[in-house]
């Protein structure tokens, strides 16, 4: 047998790299992403071109389209193969299954090409990517005005031109529980706000709260439990009034329980 | 360089002897040409065209106003420079190839900046949900109760969910980053199936950049979608195909096969219709291949024509025909004589590829998506039904343009959107001319041909309001066609006026015209430009109210409550809030939340469906799935009457006995059902 070439070998290696790394450092971000990537993208695919193609007559797109696509496909069967043998569409069997998939079609690639008397038959010779110390400036460029681009699109933006909001919300702790509340007040106001809460049950005040001081994004919440002298029979409501508008309500909330 | 260039350019194929000429002029261009030509200043100013973009975007989502002029500059700075570098004679094929790739990715990146904290396309919405589904689950197929059908292919959401669980990234950022790569293989395989066909880098360059003018590419083609990555498997498909009819040696052969039906395989586990039109674009070529259908054609159409003219009988025809059928029978049995056979086997295991895609699109119809029947039919149905009032007068048509939300296209904006496919139609015959000069001969060009001419008859279905979106959706799959078509009137063109700028600059200025005609024609243009879905207050950020009411759900309800409400709110709460949501014809949720009076079935309904929540938003911008979920831009105040519900349909439910009011955000109110979904009928 021959010896493998070069980029079966590579490929092997960073197959099993990748699968290792994920799931032994799972707790370190950039590696999985890095690990991540090319065996879902670009490992499954490649070795498998490289088995249908072991006399290398493919050029570098070609082969870079077949390398993408088939990986995108091997990754797609593959989960339904999965799903079907009830394994589990899990990170483990994610790893391991992409990676011995990649071996395999590698080893076949390495069969394939060691079966061969003749020597490979060269694609079109293309030059490698050397960009001239004009043209990596200029690359450089583009990836810095490309980033500030994307970093603008995904800056904060203020609040103008639009309104914030209130919300006021009561459940009853549990279901079918009418003597047990919970009552919420979540500020999206773009500025401080006061409100007052009133509670009533059958129409009587039962709980007040005179001023809520929230800030943008605060949230209030307590909980109500009522006296058995309080039983429900009508309905539990919630009114909610802004300070700098006291007498019109703002939000309401109703509970009725089944009669 | 430049004369290598052309004369690759000018090589006709078709024959194989072509063939082998553009291989051997191909291998040797390659091992001399090793420029990257103005690749890196191009990438530059798509990069400054970009900025534009994002802060046009970045204006519209601030509520400092729409800067439409700021966008299209930003578009036009990307594409025409790549469009003036493609359609010169001198760049080498790899700076071609390159330049396809920039261009295909900057403009992914706008649909990026569009929407960079999170999916707010409807579609988006419903997959994300199937790809989190995933994640949480390890299996497929978890109903989606919003878009019942897409659980059932996969495709998308199975790759998704591997680079998710793999890299720890967020469905979001894996999508982003999948659909990146299924773009970079659309723009690939657009380039290297149009080179295939016709000789020409330069020629497959342009066709690929005239693709990117059709009217989905910029924003419906790049979502997260299974479309988004059907498609670029499907052209793959059609250019392994291709290359395979091409190659001379056998193991080229089964290696080109064999890649054919793993993405056929993909494909069908993954979209519908681009699987059923992959299968009949197949079918097509190995009926074409077989039967020599074109020919066929030609027959019958002359026939026809001397039976009109009487100078023949219906008793001749139907003679003719019986004498020809025993031919058509060698023909597909493969015992034909040499001179035909030898036409279908320029195309050997055509008809075996259709074959498998047929089979393996109709089986996983039948066992697994049988569901997808019930819901493609009414919309193809609905489109017919539409289309035949229409011509009846039943029904009046569309109005094109109409204004949306108070946005009303200005006047250029139609003029160009109209003038862009006038400019289609008058360059779509010289393209055809030129063709129908060196490649007729070839079924797949042949084919081309006919989706480019079935590309303006589609267009007809844009004045129906039933059909306007299938017409619309079709333009992606046609325009392969006509941008193929088109591009050998921009050659011949381009290089027939060579001695006056002034008229390259109208080819340049005709290709832009093309390419923002289509985004027009494309994309809803109250949502063109990003939109506000969250905003900042300090350190603290602060989504829309839609946005809020769906994490508002799942942090204090729980996840998987049966949710009734509209289009927009529905998505959030099954993406973001996780919950069950019935939205649209799904459990009458329309009729329901529509109405001023509250039905008498509907009690039965909810206890049906097990209906625990009704969400209302009394907006009507809430039923608009492609608009429903931002901020309203209010400048501070209420939002108008004009644009709310009448309070008798959205207050309808505060009147019901034993249904509990227990969220209100001001826009949306939530009522607990429960008691009426355990118990008795409601009066």
């Amino acid at each position: 047998m021959k010896r493998p070439s070069i980029d079966l070998i590579v490929l092997t290696v960073v197959a099993a790299l990748s699968a290792g790394l994920i799931l032994m450092t799972p707790e370190i971000p950039v590696l999985r992403v890095i690990s991540a990537l090319p065996l879902v993208f670009i490992l499954p695919g490649y070795a498998l071109t490289a088995a249908f193609f072991p006399t290398r007559s493919l050029d570098v797109p070609e082969r870079l389209l077949f390398s993408l696509g088939l990986s995108l496909a091997v990754t797609a069967i593959t989960g339904l193969a999965l799903h079907v043998a009830m394994v589990g569409l899990q990170t483990k069997t994610w790893a391991i299954t992409l990676a011995t998939f990649t071996l395999c079609a590698g080893l076949i690639a390495w069969w394939r090409q060691s079966r061969r008397r003749t020597a490979p038959i060269a694609a079109p010779r293309e030059a490698p990517f050397r960009p001239s110390i004009r043209e990596g400036l200029l690359f450089g460029l583009v990836i810095l005005v490309a980033g500030a681009a994307i970093y603008l699109a995904r800056m904060p933006t203020p609040p103008s031109g639009v309104s914030g909001y209130t919300l006021l919300w009561m459940i009853p702790a549990n279901d079918g529980d009418w003597s047990n509340f919970r009552v919420g007040v979540d500020s999206k106001e773009f500025t401080p706000t006061s409100y007052r809460l009133q509670v009533t049950v059958d129409g009587q005040a039962v709980k007040e709260w005179p001023e809520l001081n929230l800030a943008p994004g605060d949230s209030w919440q307590t909980s109500i439990e009522l006296q058995a002298t309080q039983a429900v029979s009508g309905s539990v409501e919630a009114v909610l009034y802004r300070l700098d508008s006291p007498d019109a309500v703002y939000r309401h909330v109703k509970l009725q329980p089944k009669k | 360089m430049g004369n290598i260039e052309q004369i690759i350019d000018t090589i006709p194929t078709g024959s194989t002897s072509a063939r082998h000429a553009e291989g051997d002029t191909r291998a040797f261009a390659a091992s001399r040409v090793d420029s990257w030509g103005r690749l890196a200043v191009l990438g530059l100013v798509s990069s400054i065209g970009l900025l534009l973009v994002a802060v046009s975007d970045t204006l519209s989502r601030s509520g400092m106003g729409r800067y439409d002029l700021l966008f299209w500059l930003g578009l036009i700075t990307i594409v025409m420079p790549i469009a003036a570098r493609l359609a010169s004679s001198t760049p080498a094929r790899r700076e071609r190839i390159s330049l396809v790739i920039l261009l295909g990715f900057a403009l992914y990146l706008v649909k990026v900046m569009h929407s960079p904290y999170g999916f707010t396309f409807s579609d988006e919405l419903a997959h994300s949900y199937n790809a989190t589904q995933i994640v949480r689950t390890g299996t497929l197929f978890t109903p989606n109760p919003v878009l019942p059908v897409t659980p059932l292919y996969p495709g998308l959401e199975t790759i998704t969910a591997a680079l998710a669980s793999l890299s720890g990234l967020s469905v979001f950022d894996a999508g982003l980053v999948i659909i990146g790569v299924a773009r970079l293989i659309l723009m690939l395989a657009l380039f290297l199936f149009f080179e295939q066909l016709s000789g020409s880098a330069r020629l497959a360059g342009i066709a690929a950049l005239l693709y990117a003018a059709n009217a989905n590419f910029l924003f419906w083609s790049a979502q997260f979608s299974y479309e988004s990555v059907a498609l670029p498997l499907a052209v793959l498909v059609i250019f392994a195909t291709t290359r395979r009819a091409g190659a001379d040696k056998a193991d080229q052969h089964v290696g080109l096969t064999l890649i054919a039906l793993l993405c056929i395989a993909a494909v069908v586990i993954t979209h519908h219709v681009t699987a059923y039109l992959l299968a009949f674009f197949l079918g097509l070529w190995a009926l074409i291949v077989r039967f020599r259908v074109h020919l066929l054609f030609i027959d019958a159409s002359r026939t026809l024509i001397r039976w009109y003219a009487g100078e023949t009988s219906a008793q001749q025809i139907s003679h003719k025909i019986r004498q020809r059928l025993p031919s058509l029978a060698r023909q597909w049995t493969g015992t034909a004589k040499p001179g035909i056979h030898a036409y279908s086997s320029s195309h050997p295991g055509v008809g075996e590829v259709a074959l498998f895609a047929l089979v393996t699109t109709l089986a996983w119809l039948i066992f697994v998506a049988s569901p997808t029947i019930n819901y493609l039919s009414p919309v193809i149905g609905g489109a017919v039904t539409s289309i035949t009032q229409i011509i009846t007068g039943e029904q009046s048509g569309r109005e094109l343009f109409e204004a949306i939300r108070g946005y009303v296209a200005p006047w250029w904006e139609r003029l160009i959107a109209l003038g862009s496919i006038g400019l289609m139609l008058l360059a779509t015959p010289l393209g055809l001319r030129r063709i129908w000069q060196q490649f007729r001969e070839h079924p797949v060009v042949q084919l081309l041909m006919a989706a480019a001419l079935a590309y303006f008859v589609i267009l007809i279905l844009r004045f129906s309001p039933a059909a306007w979106e299938t017409g619309n959706r079709a333009s992606e799959f046609l325009f392969i066609g006509l941008a193929f078509v088109v591009a050998f009137a921009v050659v011949d063109l381009w290089d027939s006026w060579s001695a006056f700028w002034q008229s390259r600059a109208l080819v340049l200025g005709s290709i832009a015209a093309l390419f923002v005609g289509g985004v027009i024609a494309g994309w809803t243009p109250y949502v063109r430009l990003s939109r506000p879905l969250q905003v900042t207050v300090g350190n603290v950020t602060i989504e829309s109210q839609s946005m809020t009411t769906a994490l508002w759900m799942r942090a204090v309800l729980g996840p998987h409550n049966r949710v009734l409400t509209d289009e927009s709110n529905g998505r959030l709460m099954l993406t973001y809030g996780d919950q069950s949501t019935l939205v649209g014809r799904n459990a009458s949720a329309k009729d329901i939340l529509g109405a001023s009076e509250i039905p008498d079935w509907l009690g039965k309904v909810f206890r049906q469906r097990d209906v625990r929540y009704i969400a209302v938003d009394r907006r009507l911008i809430s039923w608009d799935n492609m608009a429903g979920y931002y901020f309203d831009e209010t400048n501070g105040g209420p939002v108008a009457s004009t644009e709310l519900f009448d309070p008798g349909i959205y207050e309808k439910f505060d009147a019901l006995q034993n249904v509990s009011r227990i969220y209100d955000s001001g826009n949306i109110v939530i009522y607990d059902m429960k008691v009426m979904t355990d118990e008795a009928p409601i009066n």
